[in-house]
């Protein structure tokens, strides 16, 4: 397995309450791919997520997040190796309710006394189409706004990995078009690899690997277990 | 990153005032049990001060303090007023004042003495009696009230009043009432049984009782009393007996000396005592009391560090999420932790500052009022140690309870801080 691969896992398995949930022989992300994992609900996808973010531990087999195998690190180096190399967006877009816009955006930043560029705060909220709101408290704002909130939360960030968990759920054709220009192209600029779990596939042509978990999870509901990473498909 | 802790507590602005004002409740109660324990000691060892020897026919030394000063009980037997010239005259003797107590009136004693008392009774380091109404002078027939009995009687200066062989609550049955004395002044309150007498000259009583005896004497002749009266007024009475004097000496160094010679009189059987080492007596008599404010004080002191608990992790814990976001963007558990510290710290000094405000308005608008019911007196100074001790673990404990939803938050896994429980 080679070191510089953004994600590898091989037979990662993960048991919740004592039912296994995840069992992956093999799945690699090269770094500075776009990589789409759908699947039906509960195939899965938000599991696999939360573990590569460290954010669910415990599992089995080998989960290496650029050479560094998550298990090896203890809770608070998780959290400073999460802070330093990726950004999440995560399902529950985990706004805090009583902070601006503005300042749930550079939270993050702030948290690790990291400096950053007013400027690229305002481009991004304009691109994003939320700068009216920045200084709106994110308990007023609804679902979608809260949803391009978190976006540009992760996208501020400039991590080498940018996770997002159903990114374009709560947002129409026009906003989730905008969310994933602004993704690439702040992927592109910054060579960020870029995971993305969803069931939606409005988008699926702009991803460089598409992963159908429900197939490559051998512990998925209902489905036979294969022998190889089939669920692996290639596009562009 | 304070901006964050702010905004945090202003987004729970009602919880947060409701947990800060708990505190402060705790406060106010703890220390206002303590300043009550404290000024009852300090009323108490302090009911005089400047009073190096307190003289009284020969009787315990008990006895003789808490009649003298508490106007509790009765003398058993009397000092000749010549006992008391002899020491007044003494030359290691400043002063003395004689003190004649027998006579009351409405249940308040009345203190036959001279009109000097008023300089050289002293209470709570050194401080000297003060005239809140009339002219003091204590002259014939001129009666001088503390400041409860003045209170309790409803007397105002030019009031008129008749005196009570013996202590009654009722109109005595051997009613002085042919010799009425006027009210001339009003002390103010001092927090000392002081408070509770009323203060005549030696002469009155003497005359009263003389001219009591004439009446009865001459109980046919009835109406020629008035002019009897007049008679005794031209003659100095003659004053035979008292009941205790107090003395200050020139120096201290002459007050056992002194002490021993009065006990050792041969002429008359006495008993000298420094109140100071009798009030203390009695006071380790009664540490019961004391013992019974402090183990008040060490429930209230648990009980309040309890709410502190309490308040303080219901306050907390409703911010799991919250701080597992925190931890999920990448705060370090060091900034955590800081984060919750300020935030209780901001809790309980405020609270801590808030109880004190509220016991000084509490003390500053009922002082008065304490003093006179209570001779008690409460002030927000001193602090005692309990209150340091108490202030110091509140603070202590506000800071532990505070780690609290930080160890939670490391303990159990990030993905369930994050999961939003329907």
């Amino acid at each position: 397995m080679p070191k510089s691969a953004a994600i590898a896992a091989s037979r990662l398995t993960f048991s919740y309450v004592g039912k296994p949930t995840l069992d992956i022989p093999q799945l690699v992300v090269k770094p500075g791919s776009h990589t789409l994992i759908c699947g039906e609900s509960g195939c899965g996808k938000s599991t696999f997520l939360n573990l590569v973010s460290g954010v669910l531990t415990g599992y089995s087999g080998s989960l290496q997040i650029a050479g560094t195998e998550l298990s090896s690190l203890n809770g608070a180096q998780r959290d400073r190796f999460r802070a330093e190399t990726m950004a999440v967006i995560f399902q529950q877009f985990n706004l805090i309710p009583y902070l601006s816009v503005r300042e749930n955006v550079t939270l993050g930043l702030r948290l690790r006394k990291k400096k950053w560029d007013v400027s690229r705060l305002d481009e991004i909220l304009t691109h994003l189409q939320i700068a009216a709101l920045a200084d709106e408290r994110a308990v007023n704002l609804s679902h979608g706004q809260q949803q391009r909130v978190a976006a540009a939360r992760a996208v501020m960030g400039q991590s080498p990995l940018i996770l997002a968990d159903e990114p374009t759920s709560a947002l129409d054709d026009k906003n989730a078009r905008l969310f994933l220009d602004l993704l690439f192209r702040e992927a592109a600029e910054h060579k960020s690899t870029v995971v993305v779990v969803t069931h939606d596939l409005r988008y699926k042509k702009r991803f460089d690997q598409v992963v159908d978990l429900a197939k490559l999870n051998r512990a998925a509901k209902g489905k036979p277990v294969p022998s190889s990473p089939k669920g692996i498909s290639r596009e562009r | 990153m304070i901006r964050l802790v702010f905004a945090s507590l202003g987004n729970r602005r009602m919880v947060a005032f409701l947990t800060a004002l708990s505190v402060a409740l705790s406060v106010l109660l703890f220390a206002s049990v303590e300043k009550m324990r404290d000024g009852a000691r300090s009323g108490f060892t302090h009911t005089i001060s400047g009073t190096h020897i307190i003289t009284g026919a020969r009787s315990g030394q008990i006895p003789l303090l808490l009649f003298s000063l508490f106007h509790i009980g009765s003398p058993t037997s009397n000092v000749s007023y010549k006992s008391y010239l002899k020491y007044k005259n003494h030359p290691a003797v400043a002063w003395a004042i004689p003190l004649s107590i027998g006579d009351s009136h409405r249940g308040f004693r009345v203190v036959g003495t001279i009109p000097e008392i008023v300089k050289q009774y002293r209470y709570r380091d050194g401080r000297n009696l003060k005239v809140a109404q009339g002219e003091y002078s204590l002259a014939r027939f001129k009666a001088v009230l503390g400041s409860t009995a003045a209170k309790s009687l409803g007397y105002k200066v030019g009031d008129k009043l008749v005196l009570t062989h013996g202590i009654s609550d009722v109109q005595g049955i051997h009613d002085h009432d042919e010799n009425p004395f006027v009210v001339e002044a009003i002390f103010e309150a001092t927090g000392t049984p002081f408070d509770k007498g009323i203060y005549v000259s030696l002469e009155s009583v003497e005359l009263m009782h003389d001219a009591e005896a004439h009446g009865e004497d001459a109980g046919a002749q009835g109406h020629e009393h008035g002019a009897s009266e007049s008679g005794q007024q031209i003659q100095a009475p003659k004053i035979d007996k008292i009941t205790s004097f107090m003395i200050g000496v020139k120096q201290p160094v002459d007050i056992l000396p002194l002490m021993r010679m009065i006990n050792e009189d041969e002429s008359e059987p006495l008993t000298a005592i420094l109140p100071g080492v009798t009030l203390g007596e009695i006071w380790n008599m009664m540490s019961y009391l004391e013992n019974t404010l402090k183990l008040v004080s060490l429930l209230v002191m648990l009980t309040a560090l309890c709410v502190l608990f309490i308040s303080l992790y219901a306050s907390l814990s409703e911010r799991y999420r919250e701080l597992a976001i925190l931890r999920a963007l990448g705060a370090s558990p060091r900034r955590v932790a800081s984060l919750l510290l300020a935030e209780s710290l901001i809790l309980t000094l405020s609270g801590i500052a808030g109880g004190y405000a509220l016991l000084w308005l509490v003390t500053t608008l009922l002082s008065d009022m304490l003093l006179r019911a209570f001779s008690v007196s409460v002030g927000l100074l001193p602090f005692t140690s309990q209150e340091l001790i108490f202030i110091a673990a509140l603070i202590v404990l506000g800071t532990a309870v505070a780690m609290v939803p930080a160890v939670m938050l490391y303990r159990r896994a990030l993905s369930e801080g994050l999961q939003v429980r329907q």
